[in-house]
């Protein structure tokens, strides 16, 4: 295995958001019809605005805490951001968030934001942005207790 | 030198002869605090309060994530509801094969409280309240 397998095999010990592991997983739970998701500049949109990832829960690093802000972008109305804002929640609170090594505890909807603006043709973009906590938990494997000097070299 | 609170942790000890020590994982903080009564043997010759050392004793406050599946968890929670002791060391290990304290106290101890706090938009949280019982072993040796 190469070294820079062996870096990228360990990397979400460290850190969740690394490596386009959350990334990749939430845009795979908002992904629909109609929407589209990512950087493209099309209306309707949903994009991952920003991914923050919190100090650690536990001494271990087995409980994370990520704060994700989504965005709703429509040229149309509010009340389109609005629906899509609210089908963005749906789909991150039905159904488990997907991540290798990794248990989702939970998604909490925090703080929504009206950010709609005005481009420089005067056309109205209807942006709004809601931030999420994402509370994470290291999987647990039927492997014996870490000792002290594995717990140090991973952490 | 100073060390981060990180390192310093909980761990439940296992064991007669050759000791296992297994941390209280989750854990979010511990505090350990040692004291010692103080025993007036003033008199009315002295103006200033004079003292001996009498008998010492500790106490510790651990709070970890709740996971009922944790068998330490569970070995606290059955110290309380059982009245056995657990046996508990507090501090750091060596990192070989056979982990051993290197710097931390161990001790046995009675479990008199465990408190739950479930608060909305938060991990759900276990506070674990221990009493020492019988004398505290330092690591290293006190001379």
């Amino acid at each position: 295995m190469s070294i820079l397998s062996r870096i990228f095999q360990r990397w979400p010990r460290h850190q969740v958001s690394g490596y386009r592991t959350i990334y990749n997983a939430l845009v795979a739970q908002l992904t629909r019809q109609g929407v589209t998701i990512g950087g493209t500049a099309k209306y309707p949109r949903v994009e991952i605005h920003s991914i923050r990832e919190q100090e650690r829960l536990d001494k271990d690093g087995a409980l994370r805490q990520i704060n994700v802000t989504v965005e709703s972008i429509s040229n149309r109305s509010l009340g389109e951001a609005t629906t899509m804002n609210e089908d963005n929640l749906r789909l991150l609170t039905e159904n488990e968030l997907e991540l290798t090594g990794w248990t989702c505890l939970g998604i909490l909807p925090v703080q929504l934001q009206d950010m709609t603006e005005s481009s420089d043709t005067n056309k109205i973009i209807y942006r709004l942005l809601q931030e999420v906590t994402i509370y994470l938990e290291k999987t647990k494997t039927d492997t014996q207790p870490e000792t002290p000097a594995q717990e140090q070299e991973n952490n | 030198m100073a060390e981060l609170g990180n390192i310093r942790r909980v761990y439940i000890v296992t064991g007669t002869n050759e000791l296992t020590y297994t941390w209280l994982s989750g854990e979010q903080t511990n505090s350990f605090n040692r004291t010692a009564e103080a025993i007036e043997t003033s008199d009315k010759s002295t103006q200033w309060a004079q003292f001996l050392s009498g008998k010492k004793g500790a106490t510790a406050e651990v709070t970890v994530y709740t996971d009922d599946s944790n068998a330490q968890q569970k070995a606290a929670l059955a110290g309380l509801h059982n009245g056995s002791t657990v046996k508990v060391f507090i501090g750091t290990l060596s990192t070989g094969q056979s982990p051993a304290p290197s710097a931390g106290d161990l001790f046995d101890a009675v479990v008199t409280a465990i408190s739950d706090t479930n608060d909305n938009g938060a991990v759900a949280s276990r506070s674990i309240s221990l009493t020492a019982t019988g004398a505290v072993t330092h690591t290293p040796v006190i001379s």
